[in-house]
């Protein structure tokens, strides 16, 4: 697989983040049941066929050092899954050993690229309701980390030109 | 000498694995979950997964708990769990300036832009045994949050990105321009894919070090600050923090953040470089999975001393470091010892009764 440097978001016909790639960033967020349920509520619809039964792999993770050389840096366990609706299919993987989580993606993906947005809507709240509570968590945890910054004073100034660096962080 | 087949002792071997058993769990003290050792013995947990190259927390944690806190024996039964898997793909290749960090410092500045940040550590305080550890209520910890959060409500959330500080010396020509390690060879190998061969390319010896195992890699950096080697480090920056994990939907095409991994990154600065151009300082790199400096730092040290042009110390020789750093291979061969050899030793005890009866002949005929 060749990568570029696409950004990994998709923009539905409707304009806006699909629903997909925001469940994504949140899912992990979820609690017990709460994917279970979400599954319930599009299987319901009898338009879903798993292609792909779950199934935990493996993903290499490649990076690169500070000289732009990749090397591989372990394995990561993900979770992957086949759907269809009607004749559409979706995948979804995720991190970790989520079966459910991979399932649930792919079913999304599969309604989202057949435009069944009304069979989504149940999808789309509680995407929002997970991205406020991560929102505020992450929120929280960024202001304890900041809380941990320390500044120094010193009557000697370092003779570096940090602005070279093209940004502030202030 | 042929090979002797053994039979029996199949009794024996489940007696022994139950008896292990008995020995973790068969105390008056409640069982430990595996989410519980997740939580709270992270340092573990990840070390785990830094050794036993697979990030899965989880399975991590079951692991550590299985082995009873040895943390080889967990990378061990982890990395053979990894065996079982199917490798579904590759990320794709990502720079760690995407990383969102939660601890941040540098040791060469002390003005880095946007500060530095201890984060979670007990760096700075004093290593006295906390007693109070003993009755932990869970109550007590729940107040002790709230109380904490409420008290950092009003600080600013932290930028999502912070600029690397060894870009800054890269800019103004400080830094040599890469690393010499492997003859300049930068193919991307996979070490799980193919066998290391020397000089190993900088993938490959990256990649090598990111799964080594911490005590050995320590004491092989260490030996090297001490004088045998010529690398003094200054760290430039290290960084624990989330890096995203990308991976391409076979579907759309598209690539997808799929999830995030907490990385340590040390980027450690040297004397000055010899380098064919103007004189520079030179950069060793580490990076492995988890919250794990000592590691990071021991492998950013290992990185610059094996890009040393002529070896004069087992830390500067890329072939010693590298076969010599992974835990799983040198437990095993360290544990092989306690297999029978008793053919092998048959024939040295032979051999030893022998020369020792020759040696009485010879002393008789001399008197």
């Amino acid at each position: 697989m060749k990568y570029t440097d696409s950004e990994d978001r998709r923009t539905p016909p409707n304009g806006g983040e699909s629903i997909k790639s925001r469940l994504l960033r949140v899912i992990g967020s979820a609690v017990s049941g709460q994917v279970a349920a979400l599954l319930d509520g599009l299987w319901a619809s009898g338009r879903f066929v798993v292609q792909r039964e779950p199934r935990c792999g493996l993903i290499m993770c490649t990076v690169r050092d500070p000289f732009d050389t990749p090397f591989h840096l372990g394995e990561v366990l993900v979770s992957q899954a086949e759907v269809r609706c009607d004749r559409q299919p979706g995948c979804g993987v995720v991190c970790g050993d989520a079966p459910e989580q991979a399932l649930l993606l792919a079913a999304v993906e599969a309604a989202e690229l057949l435009g069944c947005a009304e069979m989504l809507a149940p999808v789309a709240d509680a995407v929002r309701r997970l991205e406020q509570t991560k929102a505020d968590h992450a929120a929280r945890l960024s202001r304890l980390a900041a809380a941990t910054r320390v500044r120094f004073d010193s009557m000697k100034k370092e003779r570096v030109d940090f602005d070279s660096l093209g940004e502030s962080c202030e | 000498m042929g090979y002797v087949a053994v039979k029996g002792g199949a009794a024996a071997i489940e007696n022994a694995e139950q008896f292990s058993m008995i020995r973790r769990a068969g105390g008056a003290s409640e069982l430990l979950k595996p989410d519980q050792i997740r939580e709270q013995l992270h340092f573990a947990v990840d070390r785990v997964m830094s050794e036993g190259s697979l990030y899965a927390p989880e399975l991590a944690a079951l692991a550590f708990k299985q082995a009873a806190g040895d943390s080889l024996e967990a990378a061990f039964i982890l990395r053979s769990y990894r065996t079982t898997l199917p490798r579904l793909g590759y990320g794709a290749p990502m720079n760690t300036d995407g990383m969102r960090p939660i601890r941040r410092i540098s040791a060469a500045f002390k003005d880095i832009p946007g500060g530095q940040l201890l984060g979670p550590t007990p760096d700075y305080t004093l290593r006295l045994l906390d007693f109070d550890l003993k009755d932990e209520s869970p109550d007590h910890t729940r107040r002790m949050m709230a109380r904490l959060f409420k008290d950092t409500e009003l600080v600013d959330p932290l930028p999502e990105r912070f600029p690397k500080v060894v870009d800054m010396l890269r800019r103004e020509g400080l830094l040599v321009p890469r690393p010499s390690a492997g003859g300049k060879d930068d193919r991307l190998v996979d070490i799980t894919r193919q066998a290391l061969t020397f000089p190993a390319p900088r993938s490959a010896q990256l990649q090598t070090l990111a799964r080594g195992e911490t005590g050995g890699m320590l004491a092989l950096a260490y030996s090297n600050m001490r004088g045998y080697g010529s690398v003094h480090p200054v760290i430039g920056e290290l960084r624990v923090g989330y890096l995203p994990l990308r991976y391409c939907n076979h579907v759309t095409g598209e690539v997808e953040t799929i999830g995030d991994m907490l990385v340590t990154e040390a980027e450690v600065i040297s004397r000055i470089g010899e380098t064919d151009g103007p004189a520079r300082f030179s950069l060793g790199y580490g990076l492995c999975f988890g919250h794990n400096e000592t590691k990071a730092i021991a492998m950013a040290v290992l990185d610059r001393a094996v890009a040393t042009g002529e070896p004069a110390t087992p830390s500067e020789d890329q072939e010693f470091v590298l076969t010599h750093v992974d835990g799983i291979e040198s437990m095993g061969f360290c544990n092989h010892y306690k297999l029978p050899h008793y053919v092998t030793f048959q024939s040295e005890l032979d051999r030893l009764r022998n020369i020792q009866a020759g040696q009485a002949k010879g002393e008789e005929i001399r008197s």
